[in-house]
């Protein structure tokens, strides 16, 4: 019969209790089940899901979303507290990686017994255990107990154990991120190599080019549950665009402080600050790269002293200071009395980050002079085509001109 | 002559680690067996390790997977003794590394802050004020009052950064944490860790991440196989860690009238010409970036453009790099160019043929005159009274 996963109803339940002691009484009076259950913590909720042979599945969801979680019920380490997951083939997976390495010991000796364990002769491992070594670029070391390799080793040590057992059902839990790009190249080869041999794989990753690299489905976990199945590019954009919009409100909130609208002196306030992106009247938080933007502010200043002025400044979240510039109060007076300014970049130039914009009223240039009226908001900058090999400051355009001589 | 010690919060001095193998029985010998027997082999995780952290500052350590930079932090936070060498520690230490330490799953977010604070000295009374900058700053929200095996492993790192650092320490023993969590939360740690160094505190981070290195450190030293094979400026560190393989430079390359420093004026047009010759047929594309390489402030690309084409046939070109009213401020900026074959496929990775850059320790610097001004950039803009229309 062929490989399949089937998750049929799945729940998680994490009991969560007050104290070590009361959890021990519980478990002693057996009333741990009942008590610990109404108050626990659902990590997985309610998840049916059907894998089948030659899907390579990824699963994104922030942090907490129950990814982890679910991998460790499809590997058969933790029981689900309701519903039924069956599995047809064999599980083998990467979580927490070095788990499942004998420490004392050595790299050669544990490829053995893993191998073993896989249910393989010692002559299968024989024709393979060259071709793992090599894989895992430990040198000297295979000969060492594992309790001496490092982290990274130990990391390279079980993928390349595991992806050349040719295993059924290939879990894999963040592996990738550990080691060096060089290595995370050679086991994106790898794994995209065991798939075409008609296998499983599920990855759980918080990169989403692994995801677009190697899956060809993929389901977005929110709260235990799946919000999105679809194709990887689909469901990584919905993902990114999901977390950005609730990072924006996040940080909304979190700058609640910052964000907003004082004034220092009566008779003197900044009436509001908008943002307009491209040829658009409404205020917008969100500005795509290389658009035009117009900041529009209206302000109230009772005596026109001949210093006052308005100070912008454009601040990425990180605290650089990316634009700042002073206007005379005098100069923007409107027929109504109030002081109205917008300046305008025709081509915004910010790279695609979040920022700050700090409109202050003050009562001069000079430093330690009096405030009179502030006001902030946040902002971010998008960009649908990212540029290759890093991410700029600024998005900016360089011309060439060639003469041959 | 002799420093005083007060410039010096951290010194190691020839320092060496081995571990034994444990073969088989050993346990047993090492009971019951004369201390002869007890020596079998060995491994050096490291040797003759010897630097000094002066006061105020923060020494990278660069190094690849196993190149023992595990061990050394664990050294210097005494996890482990030294074999041999002496590390002196003028100060109260503070780990951010193996995330906590005294992590015991069973307390909760809340519970571990205190116990983490109460061994670290904080008074009783100062307690309640920490504890909500920590909630706040970890962002762990209702989760901070359960039990940290109940947390994802962002969460709980989250939770030992933000534990770890909300008091001065005096120095800091880094490992790779500030990589932890979501871009928002990264950006939140930098501008923490910057803050208590502008305090004065002074520390170690360990890390295969280059640009950290750059941003935090003057000072770095580059680990492999338990040694340190360099020791100096943080961008020759990162040089001598990247050790990246040169192009050829047979197909094509920048000629030797390349002028190593080129001048443009902030806000205006600015001009790169570069000389390039070409001496294969192969389609050549021109890469090139303006970085800041501000060392111990930061490393970030400002300006970006690749796939400008020169050519495909051999010859000699005059390449002109145009870039509009120039939005770099006043300044000193790197400036690599790349010179890359074409390749038909779009996603296909780009052969490189030469290049100019300081990560290859050659790279060419943009000087950028201009008056001085508070912002890094210098945007260009237009401005009027609100409900003119622009002209």
């Amino acid at each position: 019969m062929s490989l399949h996963v089937k998750i049929d109803r799945v729940s998680k339940v994490f009991p969560v209790g007050n104290s070590a002691t009361g959890d021990l009484v519980a478990a002693m009076t057996g009333t741990s089940e009942q008590a610990a259950l109404p108050e626990g913590k659902v990590v997985v909720n309610d998840v049916s899901l059907s894998i089948e042979v030659g899907e390579r599945l990824g699963i994104v969801g922030r942090n907490g979303a129950g990814k982890s979680t679910l991998l460790h019920m499809i590997a058969g380490l933790s029981d689900p507290t309701s519903g039924s997951i069956q599995v047809n083939g064999k599980v083998t997976s990467i979580m927490t990686l070095g788990v499942g390495l004998r420490d004392d010991l050595s790299g050669r000796d544990n490829i053995y017994v893993d191998g073993e364990i896989q249910g393989r002769s010692r002559t299968e491992v024989d024709a393979v255990i060259e071709q793992v070594i090599e894989f895992a670029e430990l040198g000297e070391f295979i000969e060492y107990p594992v309790r001496t390799y490092s982290t990274g080793m130990k990391a390279r040590l079980a993928f390349a154990m595991i992806s050349h057992i040719d295993p059924e059902i290939l879990i894999i839990d963040e592996a990738l991120s550990v080691g060096d790009a060089s290595f995370a190249a050679k086991a994106t080869a790898r794994i995209l190599e065991i798939c075409s041999r008609g296998r499983i794989v599920i990855l759980v990753s918080h990169g989403m080019q692994a995801v677009r690299d190697i899956c060809n489905r993929c389901i977005y976990l929110k709260d235990g549950q799946i919000v999105m199945d679809g194709t990887p590019e689909a469901v990584t954009k919905a993902y990114i665009d999901e977390v950005r919009e609730a990072d924006e409100a996040a940080l909304m909130q979190k700058f609640q402080s910052h964000v907003g609208n004082r004034s220092f002196r009566l008779g003197s306030e900044i009436e509001w600050a908008s943002l307009l992106s491209g040829d658009g009247e409404g205020s917008c938080v969100r500005v795509e790269a290389a658009s035009r933007l117009r900041i529009q502010v209206l302000a109230h200043h009772e005596n026109t002293d001949s210093h006052a002025l308005l100070r912008l400044r454009i601040v990425r979240l990180d605290d650089l200071l990316l634009f700042e510039n002073d206007f005379s109060v005098l100069d923007h007076v409107l027929d109504n009395g109030k002081i109205g300014i917008e300046i305008e970049f025709s081509r915004l130039a910010l790279g695609a980050a979040i920022y700050r914009l700090d409109v202050v009223l003050l009562e001069s240039a000079q430093e330690g002079a009096q405030r009179y009226a502030e006001c902030s908001t946040i902002f971010e900058v998008f960009t649908m085509d990212p540029p290759s090999g890093g991410k700029p400051m600024l998005f900016y355009p360089v011309t060439g001109c060639v003469r041959a001589i | 002559m002799e420093r005083l010690p007060n410039a010096v919060a951290l010194r190691c001095t020839n320092v060496e680690k081995t571990f034994a193998v444990q073969r088989e029985q050993r346990v047993w010998r090492i009971l019951f067996g004369s201390q002869r027997d007890a020596k079998g082999p060995v491994i050096h995780a490291l040797r003759d390790i010897s630097m000094e952290v002066p006061r105020g500052k923060i020494v990278g350590i660069l190094g690849r997977n196993g190149a023992g930079k595990s061990t050394l932090l664990r050294l210097l936070g005494q996890v482990y003794s030294p074999t041999s060498g002496h590390i002196e520690i003028f100060g109260q230490v503070a780990g951010l590394f193996e995330l906590g330490g005294m992590g015991n799953p069973n307390l909760t977010g809340r519970e571990y802050a205190v116990r983490y604070l109460q061994f670290m000295g904080a008074a009783k009374r100062d307690l309640d004020g920490i504890l909500d900058d920590i909630a706040d700053f970890s962002e762990l929200g209702e989760a901070f009052d359960q039990r940290i095996r109940t947390y994802s492993s962002g969460m709980g790192a989250r939770l030992y950064f933000a534990v770890a650092t909300v008091h001065q320490h005096e120095i800091y023993l880094i490992d790779e944490l500030l990589s932890v969590g979501d871009e928002h939360f990264q950006a939140k740690c930098w501008q923490r860790m910057r803050l208590r160094l502008l305090n004065g505190a002074s520390g170690v981070l360990v890390t295969h991440d280059w640009t950290a290195i750059i941003k935090l450190c003057d000072q770095a030293c580059v680990i492999e196989g338990g040694r340190f094979s360099f020791t100096g400026p943080s961008d020759r560190a990162v040089v001598s860690y990247l050790k990246l393989p040169m192009p050829v430079a047979s197909a094509a390359r920048f000629a030797a009238n390349l002028p190593l420093e080129h001048v443009a004026h902030s806000g205006r047009d600015a001009c790169i010409r570069l000389p390039i010759e070409i001496i294969e047929n192969v389609a050549v594309d021109c890469s090139i970036s303006i970085e800041i390489l501000r060392i111990g402030i930061g490393w970030e690309i400002v300006i970006l453009s690749n796939s400008i084409p020169v050519g495909d046939t051999p010859g000699v070109y005059d390449l002109a790099l145009t870039i509009p009213s120039l939005p770099l401020a006043r300044g000193d900026y790197s400036l690599n160019v790349f010179l890359t074959q074409r390749t038909a496929d779009l996603g296909g990775a780009r052969t490189g043929l030469d290049c100019k850059s300081w990560t290859y320790g050659n790279g060419l610097t943009l000087h950028v005159e201009g008056e001085r001004r508070k912002a890094v950039v210098a945007l260009s803009f237009s401005s009027r009274r609100l409900g003119e229309q622009c002209q």
